[in-house]
């Protein structure tokens, strides 16, 4: 009955024909990695259809990060709890933060900052070398029609600008 | 490269700005299960309350009934050993004129009185003066005694100052023959079937009791079944009016009702608790499945340096009668009921119906749970 979610998902891609590069698939490591072995050939799968994979919740889970050199990972998505450390000054996790960063641009990994919500923060971000923002500052979660609506407003609040350009 | 970026996130982009169109056009409310676990707990507790009550009310009832049927056995058992013992010594004892009755006492008598386990006192009166006894003292039931003829010899006296004094009299012509039975020694231990029943209190004087010693084989000391006859230290006839039966029965069903209610309520409201946390949350979580009500919604991901539009993340909303339930009412349920996977499949979906009207610029990232890609 259940069938696999990358088979399916590949399945349905052929068929609506969207490239597998319009879809990323992120994976929480909230829960552990009990299996890297099996974990590792679903990812390929996905890898392999051209299916963008990034990490959730960076950094929140138990694993460190030693298992992201193992799995095809393209991106380490920042979590909200160490982009609020940027609200504070000296506050104690930001060096997290910031090994987070160091350790994604080490190993040659693409970063996201998760939950920015003020301008200053999408300056320290952008400074620390983390250029793709993701939070209320640009704007909430919305339907597909206003994230249309979304987008033509925000061409032309800032003209010149290509989407989707990277 | 830092073209357009103060711009970006100044004009339409400004977060305030943002927040209150997202407020003003989608409220969202809290998950409000629907009636039905409330219905089924509420449904729960009359059911629970009706089988407590029904069962201990019987239960007390039954123990009440039980426990006034055997110390009625008992007692009636007693006073029939008693009487008919009595009775017997009567029988055998010799005329008036073979007793020796010098002071008022007599010795058969006195010997009689002690070899006979059953009785305590014999007297023998003629014209209402007592003529002969077993001892000194003299008691005579008198007069004023409550006379309970069992037939045209034998008959029972009782005396109102003396309720723990039973007369067995037997007629011979004009001569009477009276004797105390032994009082029948029995302790009511009744404390745990019934904790009322330790003071039975009979009221001879109540119309509606009678005293019946005609068949032998069946003492009704009451004129209804449910009498008991009985004895404590102090008082001999004991027994129990039908409405004091009734009033321990009601007592019981009150205790039985507020026992009831106490399980019905506690089982019921846990019940409730359950079904709110789990079942309902499941159930509606199903419901939603099958009624297409989970979809999509997109938070865009964007170039910190010029505003440009990189992507979107796709993240999981329930729209469910009309309102937004926010994920995380609903996330966590579905991870721990295993919907995760097919609502993760209902929202995928929807992402490669929108990722066609997008058009192909659009990188949308899609949330995955190690359970829905490992299982299979």
């Amino acid at each position: 009955m259940k069938t696999d979610f990358c088979e399916s998902l590949v399945k349905q891609l052929i068929d609506s024909g969207i490239p597998g590069r319009n879809i990323a698939v992120e994976i929480t490591e909230r829960r552990q990695l009990a299996n890297l072995a099996e974990a590792r050939s679903r990812l390929l799968c996905l890898a392999d259809a051209g299916i963008d994979i990034k990490i959730d919740d960076a950094g929140t889970g138990f694993g460190g990060f030693s298992y992201v050199q193992e799995l095809p990972v393209s991106t380490l998505k920042i979590d909200k709890m160490f982009v609020d450390t940027l609200r504070t000054e000296g506050d104690a996790k930001r060096p997290v933060l910031d090994a987070i960063i160091h350790f994604a641009r080490a190993s040659g990994l693409s970063t996201i900052a998760e939950g920015v919500e003020t301008n200053q923060q999408v300056d320290y971000l952008v400074k620390a070398g983390v250029h793709a923002i993701q939070g209320y500052v640009y704007s909430r979660p919305m339907s597909a029609e206003k994230l249309v609506s979304w987008m033509k407003e925000h061409e032309m609040e800032t003209p010149g600008i290509i989407t989707g350009s990277r | 490269m830092v073209f357009g970026k103060g711009k970006a996130r100044r004009g339409c982009l400004d977060p305030v700005f943002s927040v209150q169109r997202s407020i003003s056009s989608r409220p969202m409310r809290r998950l409000s299960a629907t009636d039905m676990p409330a219905t089924l707990a509420a449904s729960t507790c009359v059911l629970v309350f009706a089988m407590c009550f029904f069962s201990l009310g019987s239960m007390t009832r039954y123990l009440a009934s039980r426990a006034l049927k055997r110390q009625t056995n008992v007692l009636a058992r007693g006073l029939r050993e008693a009487v008919t013992g009595t009775r017997h010594e009567l029988e055998q004892l010799p005329p008036i004129e073979a007793l020796n009755c010098p002071n008022g006492t007599s010795d058969v008598l006195a010997q009689r009185a002690f070899d006979n386990p059953y009785v305590r006192w014999i007297g023998i009166r003629q014209a209402g003066e007592m003529i002969c006894r077993s001892g000194l003292v003299n008691r005579d039931p008198g007069p004023s005694a409550h006379v309970h003829p069992i037939d045209d010899v034998w008959s029972v006296e009782l005396v109102d100052d003396k309720p723990g004094v039973v007369y067995v009299i037997q007629r011979r012509g004009n001569v009477e023959y009276i004797a105390i039975p032994e009082t029948m020694l029995f302790d009511f231990e009744s404390s745990i079937d019934c904790p009322q029943c330790v003071t039975y209190q009979v009221d001879v004087q109540q119309p509606d009791f009678q005293v019946k010693l005609g068949d032998w084989n069946r003492v009704v000391l009451h004129q209804t079944e449910e009498a008991i006859v009985g004895r404590t230290r102090a008082k001999l006839t004991v027994g129990v009016l039908q409405r004091y039966i009734d009033q321990l029965q009601f007592e019981g069903r009150i205790l039985a009702a507020g026992m009831s209610a106490i399980v019905a309520l506690t089982l019921s409201f846990m019940l409730y608790g359950l079904l709110m946390r789990q079942t309902s949350v499941a159930s509606l979580m199903r419901q939603g499945l099958q009624q297409n009500e989970f979809l999509p919604y997109y938070q865009p991901i964007v170039d910190g340096r010029d505003g440009s539009v990189l992507g979107a993340e796709a993240v999981a909303r329930w729209y469910r009668r009309g309102k937004m339930v926010p994920p995380g009412q609903f996330v966590p349920f579905a991870e721990e009921n295993g919907l995760i996977t097919p609502i993760t499949e209902q929202i995928v979906k929807k992402v490669l119906k929108d990722l066609e009207h997008l058009g192909g610029w659009a990188r949308i990232a899609i949330s995955a749970s190690m359970p829905n890609l490992i299982r299979s």
